[in-house]
């Protein structure tokens, strides 16, 4: 069960920012700075961060939609970049996206039925005939119906479009799917809905997800583990338990202290940052948190920290790991 | 759980509620049922129906020229020149005593085919050109655009003398003129259309389900390119008429005795005064059959547009 379905190697995306026709230049924006993670067979990776810290990014070169500057991706052990031709069309089918925007994602000009049988088309998985059938059962398994095949993306709600991008994804049954906040532009009545489809499909078929979010509640729902992204890198890492429970890094503890919830009777210290994130075309040099940190010591601003183990599989990016004011006390949570 | 959910702001009681969202089975259009539905749009749309019509009965009048026209196009009879319209000759007849309804049915063949022959051709080559600049982008899209950006320096009018001065008088060329002065406005539309499709997500999806980029150019960017470029280019058609007349004004249209509409305007200039429907006639037919185009063009715009597809 520990194999590693998919696999990260210190991926980096460096965008140049042009000055304009005749400037040259030197400065780039690091979208991706140095990621590296593993998601197991069967299990969900949650990526968390705010906009722009680049888990967006993170989902395009997994599924190389976008080229890496530096960087490999192993999908089985081998090698997704080194891939080409019939190959990679081959790993191709291994691995599918479900988008955001679930009006973006789907081709106004083609029927449902097109939209979701043309990658099993694209891969020639059997005739017409049976294609038809497979869409029809795809439509049901995503809870449309089979007669919502003629209809076009626009006679849908955004939670039934969503659906759609869903059977699509599965269509070429895949093993390993990114979903790019698959839920942010739905009503919170739908989210749920989605979840638990996105939640029953993986258990019926054993699929394995990273999950993009900003939604810290919907990633508690669905992940097994959690990376927490900020400005490119990973700042913490373990599982979803641990991390919801006893964040080390206090950018973390932060995003865990802005999710609305009931008061539950746990006494929790609240975190909250103040001001952007910086400009990623030029993160603060060593902890790249150091601005926002209320915790910020001279280290903090001379030496990058290392992502190592806080606890046995639990990482995290911050020198003061162990000596920061913990989110919730261990000794009211195991009195 | 229902700490982990209440998080993401769902009570329980919606949540046993899912799955299926609120449905009615509603029977599905058949095919013939939605050509049906885009026949009622057309036809709810009057400008653009009467467009239709009057193309549709200029362009069967020109294509069965020898048989509903009353006269021979080119026979003079000295008898009725000038003649004001009325019996015998519907629309009267001009310098030369030849009948300006048969004149203008047999023009229309030329003043259509100058119309929409080079719209088509130039849409099939902006297809092309629009779609490899906009969707690769670069370098390519950089010399094709910068090269199209010399032709749109010059007026329309301008350039299509230019071009018929040095190619020549006469029908061929006339085509291949207003089908040179086509490219760079039609490229531009399928270049910007292009453009804004290949940054939707269902073409990362294509490219996630393993499409190369000339499936995705085919399957996923070009219904989306052809619908605005088809009612570009039926607004086109009207002006390309016009350019066409006014290149036959100029004497730069298929060489007399042909009738073309506006070679019939420019004969007809010089008796304005004497005998104003001579001149007056064919260019009314002109701006009719421009309108004709625009609100065809204006009409096709919704019926392509897929929201209407209900």
């Amino acid at each position: 069960m520990s194999t590693a379905l998919i696999e990260a190697r210190d991926l980096k995306k460096h965008y140049p920012l042009s000055g304009g026709l005749f400037s040259r230049s030197a400065r780039q924006v690091r979208a991706v700075d140095g990621v590296s993670f593993s998601i197991e067979a069967g299990s969900t990776l949650a990526l968390v961060g705010e906009s722009g810290c680049g888990k967006s990014t993170t989902g395009r070169l997994l599924l190389r939609l976008i080229e890496p500057t530096s960087g490999e991706v192993l999908i089985d052990g081998h090698s997704l970049n080194e891939m080409a031709g019939r190959q990679l069309r081959r790993a191709r089918r291994q691995m599918q996206i479900v988008f955001q925007d679930p009006f973006s994602s789907l081709n106004p000009r083609h029927s449902v039925g097109e939209i979701i049988a043309w990658p099993m088309r694209l891969h020639g998985l059997g005739n017409e005939t049976a294609i038809r059938a497979r869409v029809r059962e795809l439509l049901k398994l995503v809870g449309l119906q089979p007669g919502h095949a003629d209809r076009h993306p626009h006679q849908f709600s955004g939670g039934q479009r969503q659906r759609v991008g869903i059977a699509r994804a599965i269509a070429l049954e895949s093993r390993f799917i990114v979903l790019d906040e698959p839920t942010s532009s739905l009503d919170v009545s739908v989210q749920a809905q989605i979840l638990n489809l996105l939640q029953e499909l993986k258990n019926q078929f054993g699929l394995t997800y990273l999950l993009i979010s900003h939604n810290l509640g919907v990633v508690e729902y669905m992940a097994n583990d959690i990376a927490v992204m900020y400005l490119g890198q990973i700042v913490e890492y373990g599982s979803a338990e641990t991390i919801m429970s006893g964040p080390r890094h206090p950018y973390t503890h932060a995003l865990l202290s802005a999710v609305l919830g009931p008061v539950t009777g746990e006494r929790r210290k609240r975190l909250i940052l103040h001001g952007d994130p910086p400009n990623p075309a030029s993160p603060p040099p060593a902890c790249r948190f150091h601005t926002r940190c209320p915790y910020v010591q001279d280290i903090c601003r001379e030496t990058p920290p290392p992502l190592e183990a806080a606890d046995p599989g639990h990482l995290a990016a911050c020198h003061f790991a162990d000596q920061i004011p913990q989110y919730v006390s261990r000794g009211e949570r195991n009195p | 759980m229902h700490d982990q959910l209440a998080q993401i702001g769902i009570q329980e009681r919606e949540l046993s509620i899912s799955h299926e969202e609120p449905e009615h089975e509603e029977p599905e259009p058949s095919r013939a049922s939605r050509l049906a539905t885009r026949w009622r749009v057309l036809a709810r749309d009057r400008a653009a129906l009467a467009g239709l019509i009057l193309l549709a009965v200029i362009a069967l009048a020109a294509i069965l020229a020898p048989l509903v026209s009353p006269y021979d196009p080119n026979a003079q009879t000295s008898a009725v020149r000038f003649a004001r319209p009325g019996a015998g000759h519907l629309l009267g007849a001009d310098e030369a005593g030849r009948d300006i309804l048969s004149r203008l049915i047999w023009g229309g063949r030329v003043s259509l085919f100058t119309g929409v022959a080079p719209t088509l051709a130039a849409a099939v080559i902006s297809l092309l050109l629009g779609l490899i600049a906009g969707y690769f982008g670069g370098v390519l899209d950089q010399i094709t655009m910068r090269t199209l950006d010399i032709f749109f320096a010059f007026p329309i009018v301008l350039l299509a003398i230019l071009f018929a001065g040095v190619l020549g008088a006469g029908l061929r060329n006339e085509v291949i003129v207003i089908t040179v002065i086509l490219i760079p406005y039609m490229t531009r539309v399928v270049r910007t259309a292009t453009m804004s499709s290949r940054e939707q997500e269902y073409v990362e999806a294509a490219r996630a389900a393993g499409a190369a980029d000339w499936q995705i150019v085919l399957h996923e960017v070009l219904p989306n390119v052809v619908s605005p470029l088809l009612v570009y280019a039926a607004v086109l058609c009207g002006l390309m008429i016009l350019v066409a007349a006014g290149l036959s004004f100029f004497g730069l249209g298929p060489p007399p005795p042909s009738a073309d509409w506006g070679q019939m305007v420019n004969t007809g200039k010089s008796v304005l005064f004497e005998a104003p429907h001579v001149a007056m006639i064919p260019s009314i037919l002109i701006v009719a059959v421009a309108l004709a185009f625009n609100f065809l063009g204006d009409g096709l715009r919704d019926l392509l547009d897929p929201h209407t597809l209900r």
